[in-house]
């Protein structure tokens, strides 16, 4: 029944009740109140954007991306640039004087701010590298910046389904929780997920080529005690090209290193993601996760290392592809 | 592309596409140059992989002749250059030839095909609601521009819920697989798919595969479609050959993989029912 049908049959219902036509309609408009209030809340709204820097592309693209989704839906957009405006404290005077309905924030910087001086304004983030580290209100909302490592799992088996043993190095202190659901996801999955854990006891050189031996795709996940810095990552590469073992891993930025397959999340979904995540929290509906996975996938395949390595891709897979390196 | 650089802003990009397409077309008609272009606007993705396309096809084509290949992210863009100029061939989605074709007459000469089939079904499916009444207030995700997936749900809906379509979010992602797995890790209540995609799931992620149910089907339509206009038949012959002629060469059959094909077929060859409702205008 339409909400048009139900409120012609309250009205018919009031009526033979004897109240009088006048008074119906005031009862009714009370009770419709709080139904357009919602919906049209989010057609007013104020949106504040607060982006840590501009000139970072990656940044300039999730905001794009959210605003195109988001301005049908907003009365005004303000946008506050952190690093073009030299004095974040301005950002405390911007909240007071505009009042807005949801504060968007872009970047670490943007988001620390953003919770330091929105108050109980609701601030929703994106593109903040490890959100976890940050303490998190009640009126917080996000959008990881990376893929959930089940989600990089199912990817793994999409475009190498021959692979089936995974290594992975791990330092228990930054990743235990995440290598447990990785470890369940493999299962489901039908993969064997091999553990290595990297500790001042146990460091990489030990036990690096030991692991290497026993699987048939290297699993990089974003650990900082792994990646400790530059020389770590050169030694997992070099061991893992002189045992002809693929490299998966997180970012493009271990292309250069010798990575077979990257899978990160796509940045104009985390925008448009961001964007119906804003929509959701101004119209009142009820949200389950309050900081999401990134929705979308961005995958760079290194055929030519693949070929290197003898081993096959999943053809099919080809046009969900976004960049492929093939030997020149 | 340079007009998808966010610092240029929206206003901007659509008249400096104009004028990019018109200098593209001039170097083109120029008396040096007789260079063949294969035009490809897919409304259905949204993998941004317009650098991969653009260096492995122009690398398959110019080993066959004068052909180069460019690639648009932007319906408007793409329709903007076949309008100032109807000469190459166009490789397009069958939903928006079907729309295209009533502004800017074309004719379909090859259809694309995966898995030996010419036809796909886009499927609406859920993880977590019985059925579609149970939408309102929730994200949809699926692959493609906003325009596409709206009408694909609309489709699917039907009259009977036409009135749910303003109540529902819709979540633009690259892939039909991020679509998919979106349900499962629960970023999106419904899925917007193909029916192969699906079947991919059931090899990558049985688990998650086994938790979707179909809450709606909208009807078949055709892969992707080659087509020339109307007027050009016999000029872009040769060119349609070579794209015609790509499953048969290894890297010619990587570049098809990478549009979603495993081959072409000619329209004339298909059964007078199927051809008929590509040669509709």
């Amino acid at each position: 029944m339409s909400m048009s049908n139900i409120l012609l049959t309250l009205f018919k219902l009031m009526i033979k009740l004897m109240i009088k036509p006048p008074v119906c309609l005031g009862l009714l408009s009370v009770l419709c109140c709080p139904l357009i209030s919602t919906s049209a809340a989010a057609a007013q709204a104020k949106i504040l954007i607060v982006n840590s820097d501009d000139t970072v592309n990656k940044y300039r693209q999730v905001k794009e991306a959210f605003k195109l989704q988001i301005t049908p839906f907003a009365s005004r957009i303000i946008d506050f640039n952190v690093q073009q405006s030299q004095q974040p404290e301005l950002l405390e005077k911007l909240i007071k004087d505009e009042s807005p309905d949801l504060i968007y924030s872009i970047g670490s910087q943007a988001y620390q701010l953003a919770a330091q001086y929105g108050g109980n304004k609701p601030v929703l983030f994106s593109s903040v590298i490890n959100w976890q580290r940050f303490e998190r209100r009640d009126n917080s909302y996000g959008v990881a910046n990376e893929l959930s490592l089940s989600q990089e799992l199912s990817l793994l088996r999409f475009v190498l389904p021959g692979l089936n043993r995974i290594g992975v190095v791990y330092d228990p202190s930054y990743s235990t929780e995440r290598i447990t659901e990785a470890r369940n996801e493999a299962r489901e999955l039908g993969l064997t997920l091999v553990e290595q854990t990297v500790t001042e006891a146990d460091p990489l050189d030990k036990n690096l080529d030991g692991l290497l031996a026993k699987i048939d795709v290297l699993w990089l996940i974003a650990d900082p005690g792994v990646l400790a810095d530059r020389s770590a990552v050169e030694k997992i590469f070099t061991a893992s090209t002189q045992q002809k073992k693929p490299v998966y891993t997180y970012s493009d930025a271990f292309m250069n290193y010798g990575a077979s397959l990257v899978v990160a999340a796509d940045t104009p979904t985390m925008g448009r993601q961001a964007a119906n995540l804003a929509q959701s929290i101004l119209q009142r509906e009820p949200i389950k996760e309050t900081v999401q996975s990134p929705a979308g996938s961005h995958i760079t395949l290194n055929a030519c290392q693949l070929g290197k390595l003898n081993t096959a891709y999943n053809s099919d897979a080809l046009d969900a592809i976004n960049q492929l390196l093939e030997c020149r | 592309m340079i007009i998808n650089n966010p610092a240029i802003p929206q206003r901007w990009r659509a008249k400096m596409a104009t004028v990019l397409i018109a200098l593209a077309l001039s170097a083109q008609t120029s008396p040096a140059g007789t260079t063949k272009t294969v035009f490809f606007y897919n409304p259905e993705s949204s993998v941004d992989n317009f650098a991969a396309l653009k260096t492995e096809f122009d690398n398959y084509l110019s080993g066959q002749g004068e052909y180069s290949f460019q690639p648009f992210s932007e319906r408007n863009t793409f329709e903007t250059m076949l309008t100032s100029k109807a000469q190459g061939v166009y490789l397009l989605s069958s939903w928006h030839y079907a729309q295209l074709n009533a502004k800017t007459p074309l004719e379909a000469m090859l259809v694309g095909v995966a898995k030996g089939e010419l036809q796909q079904r886009k499927i609406l499916s859920a993880k977590d609601i019985a059925n579609v009444s149970a939408l309102p207030g929730s994200t949809i995700a699926g692959a493609g521009s906003e325009e596409y997936l709206r009408s694909q749900l609309q489709q699917m809906l039907g009259a009977e819920y036409a009135a749910l379509l303003p109540k529902i979010k819709l979540l633009s992602v690259p892939k039909d697989i991020d679509a998919l797995m979106a349900v499962g890790f629960g970023m999106a209540t419904a899925a917007i798919s193909s029916e192969s995609s699906l079947n991919k799931l059931a090899m990558i992620n049985p688990k998650q595969h086994a938790q979707l149910k179909t809450l709606a089907s909208g009807e078949k339509s055709f892969l992707l479609i080659a087509a020339i206009a109307k007027a050009q038949q016999a000029e872009e012959t040769p060119l349609l050959k070579v794209i015609e002629g790509m499953q048969q060469q290894p890297a010619g059959e990587k570049n098809l993989k990478m549009l979603g094909l495993d081959g072409w077929k000619r329209i004339d060859s298909l059964d007078a029912s199927l051809s008929k409702q590509l040669r509709q205008p």
